[in-house]
């Protein structure tokens, strides 16, 4: 893998894997803020990881509204991202650490 | 306001700004689909309310910037920045004076910054500065105008009880007192406050306590907190110094603090004890107007609300004593005002001079780099041919100008950290807080805002240039000049006009405050100032207490000073000409007839405290009558002198002399202050030349002593080691009483001008420098347009033209525009009107001599500037200037 993604950017790699199409509907289900969503996706299709492609213009005029941007993740993208969360997942959870000093009373 | 859908999609469209041209059309389509889906009637949905659009109205703000920030790709900037230096370094004369030039104007600009933010902006060092005020006694029946005034210990009592606006409020008595003891006797400038006066400033001591509320109750302990000064001077920074005693004017004080540094009221301050009333004071003293008194607005509170509760408040009082107090009412200002004064005029021209000076510097340069950039016209149309984009060109030109302004920047700031410890020092000038000028990071940020305003009127017009490089035509025509040079020759008039406007008006500025300053210095300030020596003493409360012990220690240092054979004359005065000792008291008495209370309002007077010999050494004339003499003694009658305009102001119309007049002071003795006139002396500038001298009544100091008396010693000739003797002489008759304030009166009265003197001198360079920045612009100019010009110059001069005709040609173009940036520098003038009349004195800012002389200058050095080129234009050969083609 050429660029590591950021665990926000995953996280919107997901969502748009998982069929979240839309920017705004991006922002709902991941939680993430928009600030932080719209950057990662346009630095995602940069990358190639998603692309981009308008909404069919009959559908939107139907709903009295322009058409929407959707994103698709690309099988780059797809691939990118099956690698990063088997990465992930080969990571075993770990019990807090014992405190190696004892905290001192403060007060 | 609710965000509706329009709006939302207005916003859109302006934040699509921010994203790079390339990108907008794709991201204001998305932003906009997506905002009309949210935002749409989907009836089963309800639609999100303005924290929600607003919320993505940000996220669709960090978009763009985002879009922005990630097309600016490092590598090409880099480059830019490569070439532009690579650009500057290949015409190092033009950067080098391109550099000094911004660098002039660039540091200028920071070290007026620096004053201005001292003087007026930067808040003053206490918690919530902006909450402290002080309060004063307005005295509406005053002669001149409605007066402020100190306060009166029952006026600060009442308000003390009866305010609701303040969190704490304090009064101050500031005075110096003699310091004994440990090392030699010393007068420190010490002020008595009352027990919040710490916690109005909200400050908390070094060491030890502040004072409190217990401290200023009569027969508490005597105690004294230090200012950091005179803690680290006198008792080297010692931190055990808390608990040690020190010797204040002959009373034991135990030091129970030391504060910081910064705290520092009223300005120069060396230390703080309690102030503490008789409560008999708190009632019969409604007259006595001495205190500072100084607050902290509640928080709920703005000033106009105190404003209006405090003269409400004094409304009351003033209905509660019928009579005693009428004409005062109790103002509110804030602190920083009260401290600054009426400096705020002066500090708006110098803003407006160094600005002007920052213009011309930038157009200087532009008119400089102008040539340079149509130099490369080949160049610019080379990369546009080479597929750059106008935005880079543009961009990279931007650049360049960054480079050259930031260069000059750095020298700049350097100088300018020079030039702020240069005005710091100007601390004689009476301008309070501009000691305190320094480079700070507010005085970096606004270099860095100059130095990118610089750039970018600089780069303007080559960044324009660059925009519109035309590919085809001057890569086919080597010889296409002409258009070139049109164009050239217009933006340098341009520039040529507006640096002579500008300079014109620093000029009229500068010659206005000369005038101003001279006519300072030529005012008769009614005292003969040459050689007087004065010093002052204050003589101890625990030996000095018995009125006449006063009065025979200063008849006998006068008498034995003025019997020196080096010494003219001398004598003592409680309250010095020329100075700001301002002892002003009602007349209660006009010939033994009681005056009604509105008369004596009408009629205050200064009151000062001479002995016999006074006159004489301060240069004053009697004008009728007599001098106060040696038989004026504190068993006979008493006598007063009076000035002429006290004399016009009690008896307008009669001769005062022989007439009977008392005042509303005891000064501290059994009988009021007064007696009859014996004698008229001439008037006194005391508030500097520009004021009108205040009405003067004066007692003897026999019949009435004083325990403070400032000594005025006139000698012969100029005596060598003059103040040594005087010390002797103090020292002979109690060696435990300090000189303090030692001065020559040429000092004092040097004093009075020094403001303007100040404002004069930093005129005068920023007017220097704009004249030698605007003719070496006129010159520049003239001789490119010259250069540009050999060709047709050499075909007049072939078809008969005559030299003379050449210089004249030339020089009739510069006139033009000489005579047109004249016309607008004067127009300059005219708006900068308002503030220029309140520094200036005995001439107004439309005075026509100075405008004139001004002009002419002005016209002189753009013609002679001028004249040079179009000397050497008609000297051209014909036949070269023909085949230099």
């Amino acid at each position: 893998m050429s660029k590591s993604l950021s665990v926000a950017a995953l996280t919107v790699l997901h969502a748009v894997a998982q069929g979240t199409a839309h920017g705004f509907d991006i922002i709902d289900s991941t939680g993430l803020p928009g600030g932080t969503v719209y950057p990662a996706l346009s630095r995602l299709e940069r990358d190639g990881f998603v692309s981009s492609s308008w909404e069919d213009v009959h559908i939107a005029r139907a709903d009295h509204r322009p058409p929407r941007r959707y994103y698709r993740a690309t099988p780059l993208g797809v691939r990118t991202l099956n690698e990063a969360l088997g990465r992930l997942h080969a990571l075993k959870p770990v019990r807090a650490a014992r405190a190696t000093r004892p905290v001192r009373d403060s007060r | 306001m609710t965000l509706n859908h329009d709006r939302s999609l207005r916003l859109l469209d302006v934040i699509s700004v921010l994203v790079p041209s390339g990108e907008r059309e794709t991201w204001r389509r998305e932003w906009r689909a997506e905002f009309a889906y949210a935002l749409h009637d989907r009836g089963h949905q309800p639609r999100p309310g303005s924290a929600w659009v607003i919320g993505r109205l940000g996220s669709a703000t960090r978009h763009a910037l985002w879009l922005r920030a990630s097309s600016i790709r490092l590598d090409t900037l880099a480059q830019d920045v490569k070439h532009g230096i690579r650009s500057l370094r290949r015409r190092p004369a033009v950067t080098l004076a391109a550099v000094l030039t911004l660098a002039l104007g660039i540091g200028a600009n920071t070290a007026i910054y620096g004053a201005v933010r001292a003087v007026l902006w930067r808040p003053l060092p206490y918690p919530g500065a902006d909450r402290l005020a002080i309060v004063s006694s307005l005295d509406r029946t005053s002669h001149g105008g409605p007066e402020l005034n100190s306060v009166s210990p029952p006026d600060f009592a009442d308000w003390l009880r009866e305010s609701a606006s303040f969190e704490a409020l304090a009064a101050i008595s500031d005075g110096g007192f003699a310091l004994t003891g440990s090392g030699i006797a010393e007068q420190i400038p010490a002020a008595a406050v009352t027990g919040r006066f710490f916690d109005v400033l909200a400050v908390q001591p070094r060491y030890g306590r502040a004072l409190t509320a217990g401290d200023d109750v009569m027969g508490a302990p005597n105690v004294v907190v230090l200012g950091y000064d005179l803690w680290r001077r006198r008792f080297a920074g010692d931190p055990n110094i808390v608990g040690r005693t020190i010797v204040l004017d002959g009373v034991t004080r135990a030091v129970v603090g030391v504060m910081p540094r910064e705290v520092d009221l009223p300005l120069g301050t060396d230390a703080w004890l309690p102030l503490r009333f008789e409560p008999n004071d708190l009632v019969t003293q409604r007259g006595a107007h001495y205190l500072t008194v100084v607050g902290r607005l509640r928080h709920d509170v703005d000033l106009m609300t105190a404003r209006t509760e405090m003269k409400a408040l004094s409304d009351r009082i003033q209905s509660r004593l019928s009579n005693k107090n009428q004409g005062t009412h109790a103002v509110v200002h804030p602190l920083r005002e009260a401290i600054v004064g009426d400096v705020r005029p002066a500090m708006r021209v110098l803003m407006g001079a160094v600005g002007l000076v920052f213009l011309i510097a930038c157009a200087n340069v532009a008119s400089l780099v102008l040539g340079v950039a149509l130099g490369r016209t080949h160049d610019f149309a080379m990369r546009t041919a080479l597929g750059a984009s106008r935005g880079r060109l543009i961009r990279g030109v931007l650049v360049e100008m960054l480079i050259l302004a930031s260069t000059g920047a750095v020298l700049g700031v350097a100088a300018a950290a020079a030039a702020m410890r240069g005005i710091a020092g100007f601390q004689s000038a009476g301008i309070p807080l501009l000691d305190q000028t320094h480079v700070d990071m507010s005085a970096l940020a606004f270099t860095a805002a100059a130095t990118a305003i610089a750039a970018g009127l600089v780069g303007l017009i080559p960044a324009l240039h660059a925009s519109r490089a035309d590919v085809v035509v001057p890569l086919r025509d080597s010889n296409g000049r002409a258009t070139g040079d049109r164009r050239r020759a217009r933006a340098r008039s341009l520039f040529v006009t507006a640096e002579i406007a500008v300079a014109v008006t620093l000029l009229v500025g500068a010659g206005l405050l000369t005038r101003t300053f001279l006519g300072l210095t030529r005012v008769d300030l009614g005292v003969d100032v040459d050689h007087v020596q004065t010093f002052s003493i204050s003589l101890p409360d625990d030996r000095y207490k018995e009125r006449p012990r006063r009065a025979a220690f200063v008849k006998e240092l006068t008498e034995a000073i003025a019997a020196r054979p080096e010494v003219e004359s001398a004598g003592a005065a409680f309250g010095l000409p020329l100075s700001d000792f301002t002892y002003s008291i009602t007349t209660f008495e006009r010939d033994g007839q009681r005056l009604s209370p509105e008369d004596q309002n009408r009629s205050i007077v200064q009151l000062r405290v001479v002995t016999p010999g006074f006159f004489r050494a301060m240069g004053m004339r009697v004008v009728r009558g007599r001098a106060p003499a040696a038989a004026d003694a504190a068993g006979s009658p008493p006598v007063v002198i009076l000035n002429e305009a006290a004399g016009r102001l009690l008896w307008p119309g009669q001769e005062a002399l022989g007439h009977r007049v008392t005042l509303g002071t005891r000064l501290g003795g059994a009988n009021r202050v007064g007696g009859e006139v014996v004698g008229i002396v001439n008037d006194v500038h005391d508030a500097g030349p520009a004021a009108a001298p205040r009405p003067t009544l004066f007692a003897v100091h026999a019949q009435f002593p004083t325990d403070f008396v400032t000594v005025a010693v006139r000698p012969r000739g100029t005596p060598v080691g003059l103040i040594d003797t005087l010390r002797t002489a103090v020292a002979a008759l109690d060696p435990n009483v300090p000189l303090f304030d030692v001065r020559t009166m040429e000092e004092r009265a040097g004093a009075a001008v020094a403001q303007p003197r100040v404002y004069l001198r930093l005129l005068a360079i920023f007017a220097g420098l704009a004249i030698v920045l605007a003719s070496i612009g006129v010159y520049g100019a003239m001789a490119h347009t010259v250069g540009s010009r050999t060709r047709e110059i050499g075909i007049r001069m072939a078809l008969g033209a005559t030299r003379r005709e050449v210089v004249s040609m030339v020089l009739r173009r510069a006139g033009t525009l000489a005579i047109i940036g004249v016309a607008i520098g004067l127009a300059f003038v005219g708006l900068a009107r308002q503030p220029l009349d309140r520094i200036l004195f005995s001439v107004t800012a439309t005075d026509a001599a100075t405008c004139v002389a001004a002009s002419a200058a002005m016209l002189a050095v753009a013609w002679l500037a001028a004249w040079i080129p179009a000397r050497r234009a008609s000297r051209i050969d014909p036949v070269r200037a023909l085949r230099s083609e």
